[in-house]
């Protein structure tokens, strides 16, 4: 996978989501790049129209292929003062999943490895199941899959962050209280380097 | 890479965005307008992006509100917004004002939501006499919701993500999910704050001067259905 060279304008040039560490459309909208831990080869935002909202952080595993006009929001407003969020966990997708045209993810969900999520569905609830298809509004479960994934090489770069200084970038940029038991293993490993 | 040690910008992109900054904090002094130094810490801050696609390539040159490039604003005179709330300010919306839209004061619009307000495969009236949406007042549409032709949302209505709504729910402090859209969640009204901003700006215009976009911005009717009786 290479970045476009119209994405690498857009951010490096022009600063259009140049917070993200990853390739992201100009059309995506992004809130808080750094409450966001990335695995290799997943790029949220990459399509347009996304919406990746990380205020209560959000963990996204190697593979994931996310689609346009996904939205992965992980804060909640407080519906009776919308300018305020209520505090939540996480929201954790796991590896190889799969997220379709138009699909909504929920704050404080977790999706297990190799989930799909069909188009236009609203994942409301998490989905511990690995290969799972989920669908619907709200989404449900309803049917398993066995479709291969494809390998990914262990130096495969975490959107544009190198793999051998991921670990480091983590420690240093992330922000650990908002990515749950992940961001404790990143501030545990912290001692070398 | 630069990007191994602090999340930054690149250079480039930090020198475009001094620049930004030093344009918007100083813009005022050239035209007289405050709306950049003014909605900079609101809900919907106009920047310099929006500004600079509507105001210079006149893309959705109508709306009088900041709206994101890549939203479609139609019938953005026939649209009424309150004020801090900007339909189309997130990306991907398309905001159909054609048949008479009003959007109530502070509600918040997500990204890639439709606002459809004539229906399929009918023409737009040339001048609407009534609006076809009515959103109250401190709402909410998450991401992906449409929202149909003669919908009236009451105040305090949370529209759940992805959801269809062509029904009315004119009561409001609800929380409205699904396709079609029902109320899955009633809320206490005695909870909600109807907070206010002191000196607010309705789109690009302060609340106090905004007389001055009857029949320049908003069609005169419509804008006195909602400012004159106020």
């Amino acid at each position: 996978m290479s970045v476009p060279w119209k994405i690498r304008f857009a951010q490096h040039i022009l600063g259009v989501n140049g917070g993200a560490y990853w390739p992201m459309h100009p059309d995506s909208q992004l809130d808080h790049p750094n409450r966001v831990l990335l695995g290799r080869k997943s790029w949220p935002g990459i399509e347009p129209r996304c919406y990746v909202s990380a205020m209560m952080g959000i963990i996204i595993g190697d593979g994931v292929r996310i689609s346009r006009e996904v939205g992965l929001i992980s804060g909640n407003h407080d519906p009776a003062l919308l300018t305020s969020f209520v505090a939540s966990i996480p929201q954790i997708i796991g590896n190889h999943c799969i997220i379709e045209e138009g699909c909504t993810i929920l704050p404080g969900v977790e999706l297990a490895e190799h989930c799909i999520v069909t188009r236009g569905s609203v994942v409301t609830r998490s989905c511990l199941e690995p290969r799972s298809i989920l669908t619907g509004n709200p989404a449900r479960v309803v049917g398993r899959h066995d479709r291969p994934a494809p390998a990914i090489a262990p130096d495969a770069p975490h959107g544009y962050v190198a793999a051998r200084d991921f670990a480091d970038f983590a420690r240093r940029n992330l922000r650990h209280q908002y990515l749950g038991r992940f961001g404790e293993a990143i501030a545990a490993s912290g001692g070398g380097a | 890479m630069s990007r191994l040690l602090n999340m930054q910008l690149s250079w480039p992109a930090t020198l475009l965005q001094r620049l930004r900054l030093l344009f918007e904090a100083h813009y005022h002094r050239l035209t007289g307008r405050r709306f950049f130094v003014d909605t900079a810490d609101t809900e919907v801050r106009i920047d310099f992006r929006m500004w600079f696609w509507q105001t210079i390539m006149r893309r959705n040159a109508g709306a009088y509100w900041a709206v994101h490039p890549s939203t479609r604003v139609r019938g953005a005179r026939f649209t009424v917004i309150g004020p801090e709330t900007s339909p189309g300010w997130s990306v991907g919306c398309d905001i159909d004002g054609r048949g008479g839209l009003y959007v109530g004061d502070y509600t918040q619009v997500a990204p890639n939501v439709r606002l459809r307000s004539v229906p399929e495969d009918t023409e737009p009236p040339a001048v609407p006499t009534d609006f076809s949406i009515h959103i109250g007042a401190y709402g909410l549409i998450a991401m992906n919701a449409t929202v149909g032709p003669g919908v009236r949302l009451g105040d305090f209505t949370i529209v759940g993500a992805n959801s269809v709504v062509e029904e009315s729910f004119p009561e409001g402090y609800c929380v409205i999910a699904g396709n079609p859209a029902r109320v899955i969640e009633r809320l206490d009204p005695a909870a909600c704050e109807r907070w206010q901003r002191p000196g607010a700006y309705v789109g690009y215009t302060p609340l106090a001067a905004i007389a001055a976009l009857r029949g320049r911005a908003i069609d005169p009717q419509l804008f006195d259905r909602v400012w004159g009786a106020r």
